[in-house]
């Protein structure tokens, strides 16, 4: 019965739920990034890097802007404490615009020079991990990590902002609220605008569409450049999570979120359950290691680490539901095909 | 034919011959005016008129008729390979020129190979079209990026090419030092690099190597320490044990491929991620050498499975070679395998199910191949090759399996990409891809030695070499298909496609439009 009691405590903790938001947030964006590139036929394994170089971008952005005076060298334009927050929020955009830029690469390589999606996106990840210690090196003087920049704090809400209800509402980044903003606005646009149901029909069916003169490569460009901007803001928020860049600091992240819009089948909705059920799994181990019951925390961390992607393997091999892909995923559109 | 041939070869020689002359020229002038331009541009100037003057001769050849060069388009491919081969050939020959011998041979056997080069084009435009010219530009595209790179961290590009090159013929770099290390990094780069080709010959894709590595390291380890077992049955089936979990690691992938239509892509990334948890764990708690170590690292395995290095096999030749490098024995079984895979795809009746399922998976099941099965054996045969490296890892370096070296060594996995992608997913392809990936991974270091340019230099080059190479792969095939097209239309009649062994079959047609993400 004790062990049930140190369960549901962990499990109704503060630190768990927040926790389990604040590590969804990175995916989320991500996820919905892969699901615009994804409706629009164009695989994107290229996630993982966009979030990488974003995440740099980000941090070299607002140092830039931010870095306090040190001696002779003047600090950055808003280093001024009530300005910091324009420094902060321009990093933010940098990081986007990173991603929009190296979504760029994989829109070129796939979509106008017609080569293969999945090659081109670990081409992509393999250019971010080396161009973002390379850049580190020659910006902040190591490859392994940068100085600390300033983070977005959430509101201050006062007493409130410490109750149980104020924490696990109101406790979190800014970034948190944009993301479900965006959440809800990915859903509109994909599926009640004409916007949206295009992309699908190139997914879907490209030659269709191409005949009712929706232009198949434009509209592969911006599902590919619009997941460029998603991801790249998971990458400006994972650095404002931990305040600095580090050596390969996503870590499969990129794959993660991949693997939570597969189980999410291709939805924005989905791609929210499959990312806060993986970072409830993650969020959950962190939480066994503090439990008072030793047989709690002699779990492995190894094996709540293969969740998501034990569960990814089950739905694509359809054990657990069934996945539909956009039929077009993954093919390039030859305009003059027979 | 062979009169044409000859012919041909005189008259090519001509073009180079004037060529080389017109680059002379430039940095004759440049000489003569005192050097106002920095030696950088000069080369780059005299790269450019020199290929323009050559070109220039070409169309006069062609223009008066004399000569055999009839083909436009082959003679223009010709210059456009044979004299970039020829600078080449002259710049290798320049920078070893501490062996005397090869400073005056080397123009002439530079133009030799030249020509070589360019009969080639003539002989098999469409071959050095598909085949050739995209590894080629894409590694002169990624030289070009390199150079930028440099040049951004306020490195003049051209001198600090000159203190690695210079630094070698001072001794400050061994070259057998250099040569073992280019081995030793070759070695994971070969295996890995004929699984991803393996394949993709059968029109799948292989990111699965990280994982198929890290399990066949822990077999091979966990194996390995049994005691008591005699040591010429000890080695065989610690290293058949790990092949088999690469093997089975890579099956997986292609069984749920086969039968639930899951796509392999995905799914071999998924199992990269619950490799490296679950030989995590293995290394933490079950094989772990002893309980009060915080290293996860598993026992020793028994020295009668300790594979020789190639120091010691050259010592009893009477040559010299450094010990401390870790090549082993293992690249020479790499090397077989290249040569294995080879006679497998190309010369028995399953590699050829394996190939046609890749060229066309609906002829195949019509012509009576089990295409499910063919997928199924194609991964595990790729896994096997991932798997191989436990051969190298376990038994020729660290002699146990322990986490975090095996996680770092795993991302050869990847790298395996790259050099398939270079060695067109040929074995011959393959194993010159590995030894020249292996090399820049040399030279990064060498760079960062000189100059202090981090050597992640070289994975941002491996990953523009990718790039490019999958868009050159496309435009230059679409250039081939335009070439045959005016073949056609001229009347002429088309040529067998390739010429040699290597281009006997163009790349799998599934492998360059992989079907959806589940479905």
């Amino acid at each position: 019965m004790n062990l049930l009691a140190d369960l549901w405590h962990i499990l109704w903790s503060v630190e768990t739920l927040t926790g389990t938001i604040r590590l969804s947030i990175p995916l989320l964006l991500a996820a919905l990034g892969g699901v615009f590139s994804e409706r629009s036929g164009v695989v994107n394994i290229a996630l993982e890097g966009i979030m990488l170089n974003a995440a740099f971008a980000t941090v070299l952005a607002t140092h830039a802007l931010t870095h306090p005076a040190v001696g002779e060298v003047p600090g950055g334009p808003f280093a001024d404490p009530d300005l910091l927050v324009f420094g902060m929020w321009s990093g933010v955009a940098a990081g986007m615009a990173a991603g929009v830029l190296t979504a760029l690469i994989h829109a070129v390589v796939t979509v106008t020079a017609k080569a293969d999606q999945i090659v081109s996106g670990v081409g992509v990840n393999l250019l971010a991990i080396g161009s973002t210690q390379f850049l580190c090196f020659k910006f902040f003087g190591s490859t392994s990590n940068s100085p600390t920049i300033p983070a977005i704090r959430p509101w201050d809400l006062g007493d409130f902002g410490q109750s149980f209800l104020g924490q696990v509402l109101f406790g979190y980044s800014p970034l948190v609220y944009l993301a479900f903003g965006v959440l809800a606005l990915a859903h509109v646009v994909l599926f009640r605008t004409t916007f949206g149901l295009r992309l699908q029909a190139v997914g879907e069916h490209p030659r269709a569409a191409d005949t009712l003169g929706v232009s198949v490569g434009r509209m592969r460009y911006a599902g590919v450049l619009l997941s460029g901007a998603l991801a790249g803001l998971g990458g400006a928020y994972l650095t404002s999570d931990v305040a600095q860049f580090t050596q390969n600091m996503t870590a499969g992240r990129g794959y993660i979120a991949l693997a939570a819009m597969i189980l999410g089948k291709w939805t924005p909705g989905g791609a929210l359950g499959a990312c806060l059920l993986f970072a409830f799994a993650q969020k959950f181990q962190f939480a066994l290691r503090g439990a008072p019951s030793p047989l709690l925390q002699s779990i492995p961390s190894q094996f709540t680490d293969m969740i998501p992607y034990l569960l990814t393997i089950l739905v694509l091999a359809g054990l657990v539901g069934r996945a539909r892909a956009p039929a077009a995923l993954g093919k390039p559109y030859e305009a003059s095909e027979a | 034919m062979s009169r044409t041939l000859g012919r041909q070869a005189l008259a090519l020689a001509g073009c180079l011959v004037v060529g080389t002359l017109g680059r002379g020229l430039v940095r004759l002038v440049d000489a003569l005016a005192g050097s106002p331009l920095g030696p950088g541009t000069v080369g780059a100037l005299s790269l450019v008129a020199g290929f323009a003057v050559a070109l220039a001769a070409v169309r006069a050849c062609v223009r008066t008729g004399r000569y055999a060069l009839s083909e436009p388009f082959s003679a223009g491919l010709a210059i456009g390979v044979g004299f970039p081969g020829l600078l080449a050939v002259r710049a290798v020959a320049a920078a070893a020129a501490s062996a005397t011998w090869l400073t005056w041979l080397g123009w002439p056997a530079a133009l030799g190979i030249g020509v070589a080069l360019g009969l080639g084009c003539v002989a098999a435009p469409e071959f050095v079209l598909t085949r050739l010219l995209a590894p080629v530009c894409a590694v002169g595209c990624a030289a070009l990026v390199g150079m930028i790179c440099l040049a951004l961290m306020g490195y003049d590009p051209v001198a600090a090419a000159h203190e690695v090159v210079h630094g070698a013929q001072q001794g400050k770099w061994g070259l057998r030092d250099d040569l073992g290390y280019i081995l030793y990094n070759a070695t994971p780069l070969l295996l890995t690099g004929l699984a991803v080709a393996s394949a993709f010959r059968t029109g799948l894709f292989n990111i699965g190597g990280r994982g198929q590595i890290l399990v066949s390291c822990l077999a091979c380890a966990w194996v390995g320490a049994f005691p008591g077992l005699p040591g010429f049955l000890h080695l065989p089936l610690a290293v058949g044990s790990g092949v088999l979990a690469g093997a089975a690691w890579g099956a997986i992938p292609g069984l749920l491929k086969a039968w639930r239509g899951a796509h392999e892509v995905i799914i071999t990334i998924m199992m990269n991620f619950v490799a490296a948890a679950l030989t995590g764990y293995f290394c933490t708690y079950p094989l772990k050498e002893s309980a009060s170590s915080l290293i996860p690292q598993t026992a020793p395995i028994s020295e009668s499975l300790h594979v020789p290095r190639l120091a010691e096999l050259l010592k009893r030749a009477d040559i010299e070679f450094p010990g401390y490098v870790q090549a082993n024995v293992s690249l020479l079984v790499a090397l077989l395998l290249a040569g294995a895979v080879y006679v497998f795809l190309w010369h028995t009746r399953w590699g050829y199910e394996l190939r046609a399922v890749g060229l066309n998976p609906s002829a195949a099941e019509y012509g009576g191949i089990r295409v499910p099965r063919a997928i199924a054996m194609a991964m595990a045969l790729s896994g096997a090759l991932s798997g191989a490296c436990c051969l190298d890892f376990i038994c020729g370096q660290k002699y146990r399996y322990m986490h975090d070296d095996a996680m770092a060594y795993s991302e050869n996995g990847f790298l395996g990409i790259a050099v398939a992608l270079l060695g067109q997913n040929h074995p011959a392809g393959v194993v010159a891809a590995a030894f020249f990936f292996a090399f820049l991974v040399r030279l990064g270091g060498l760079v960062e030695f000189h100059t202090h340019v981090p050597k992640d230099l070289v994975l941002v080059l491996q990953a523009v070499i990718i790039l490019f190479l999958i868009v050159g792969n496309e435009v230059f095939r679409r250039l081939a298909e335009r070439y045959r097209a005016s073949l056609v239309r001229s009347g002429r009649s088309v040529p067998a496609t390739g010429g040699s062994a290597a281009g006997a079959d163009p790349a799998p047609a599934s492998a360059a439009a992989p079907g959806g993400g589940g479905a």
